[in-house]
């Protein structure tokens, strides 16, 4: 931290601290409840999805 | 003490150190062992027509089973497919969970009669499509690999015996396009040509023309008469036709005219059977008899409108026309 520097405050490290930490758990969350699923199993349903991909 | 290891999966030979992955994204050093993080892990499954590949002379008509995994051994500056391909597997929105009898079941209750391992490049989720090509060969399904070639003779020669077909791209006949590109070489991927015509797979080719990167005639000419020589006259071509997309977006589409030159150009070095893609609606898609001369397959996109070969020979007047058409 550069106490010189206009826009390097203690103030401002806390922020930087409690927005990082809010998104993490905004992210913990909604892998929880399922919102962002990292793996679904495959169902029959997924087979005819969008025809964009080439090849 | 951790150790490098070197991939020998594709020419790239890339060392890999503890808990890093190659230059593909997906083929990871875990604990000093060689892993395929996409392994049963595919993020895009479709029932696609056959003609989409394209294969034009390969159970025509057909629904195939497409699968892909992210990550690619290529990194061609104008991917019609780079929000899959240049992607690791956790980097994906989805990723299903459809280990090999998964996705042997999915294409037997879809319908389909064979399973194309596409999108991406199976030669980066090679171990799944090797398990998964065994299992349907079992189960009476054919299995299509749609993909850039650059793999090394090994693993593709162990590959090739249970693949029936392939389209495989020649993006360039010319090297320095090849490293310019797409971060590649173009010996490898004419040696993956051969082989897989050594051993007995259906090959057919595809060359996305891209305006002011492969459209010189010259080129052409060139990768034409190549493919008449090594690969023989009945070996189906595809000129593509290139829109706009990742890191190209400043070149315009290829214009139609520049793609029927290039058709020209392939008769007239030799190749029966040259189509146009990407260009919907065109005569250029039909399969034309190379004795006849009749359109004895008509095609409009996907779509087969009339299928005039039956057991491999032209219902017209009965010359033969290469492929594997019902078997």
């Amino acid at each position: 931290m550069r106490p010189d520097h206009p826009t390097c405050t203690r103030r401002g490290l806390l922020r930087g601290l409690a927005a990082a930490a809010a998104g993490l758990l905004a992210t913990g969350l909604r892998r929880w409840t399922g919102t962002v699923p990292r793996e679904r199993e495959l169902k029959e349903a997924d087979f005819y999805g969008p025809d964009e991909l080439a090849g | 003490m951790s150790a490098s290891l070197i991939c020998e999966l594709c020419p790239k030979s890339c060392r890999i150190p503890e808990g890093e992955a190659g230059d593909c994204r997906v083929r990871v050093n875990v604990g000093g062992k060689l892993r395929a993080t996409t392994y049963g892990r595919p993020s895009a499954v479709h029932v696609d027509p056959i003609e989409k590949k394209p294969l034009f002379h390969f159970l025509p008509g057909t629904g195939t089973f497409s699968i892909a995994t992210a990550g690619c051994n290529l990194h061609c500056k104008f991917c019609q497919n780079w929000e899959l391909s240049q992607r690791d597997g956790t980097e994906m929105e989805v990723r299903y969970q459809a280990d090999p009898p998964k996705v042997v079941a999915g294409a037997l209750q879809t319908g389909c009669r064979s399973i194309a391992y596409t999108y991406s490049d199976p030669v980066v989720f090679y171990e799944y499509t090797f398990d998964t090509a065994r299992l349907a060969r079992e189960k009476g399904l054919k299995n299509v690999l749609v993909t850039a070639g650059y793999i090394t003779p090994g693993p593709l020669r162990r590959l090739c015996k249970v693949v029936d077909a392939s389209n495989t791209d020649l993006k360039y006949f010319d090297d320095g396009a090849y490293r310019r590109y797409s971060d590649a070489t173009l010996k490898p991927v004419l040696d993956a040509l051969v082989i897989q015509k050594e051993e007995g797979v259906w090959l057919e080719v595809t060359n996305l023309v891209v305006p002011t990167l492969n459209d010189d005639m010259e080129m052409i000419r060139k990768m034409c008469r190549w493919m008449v020589k090594h690969l023989g006259p009945d070996t189906p071509l595809h000129f593509s036709r290139f829109f706009p997309m990742y890191k190209l977006q400043n070149l315009p589409p290829t214009p139609v005219e520049t793609l029927l030159r290039a058709r020209e150009e392939g008769l007239a070095a030799g190749l029966r059977y040259v189509y146009v893609g990407n260009l919907h609606g065109g005569a250029e898609e039909n399969t034309r008899c190379p004795s006849c001369g009749k359109d004895a397959v008509r095609r409009v996109g996907f779509q087969v409108l009339e299928m005039g070969v039956r057991d491999g020979r032209c219902r017209s007047c009965g010359g033969k026309i290469a492929g594997r058409w019902g078997a």
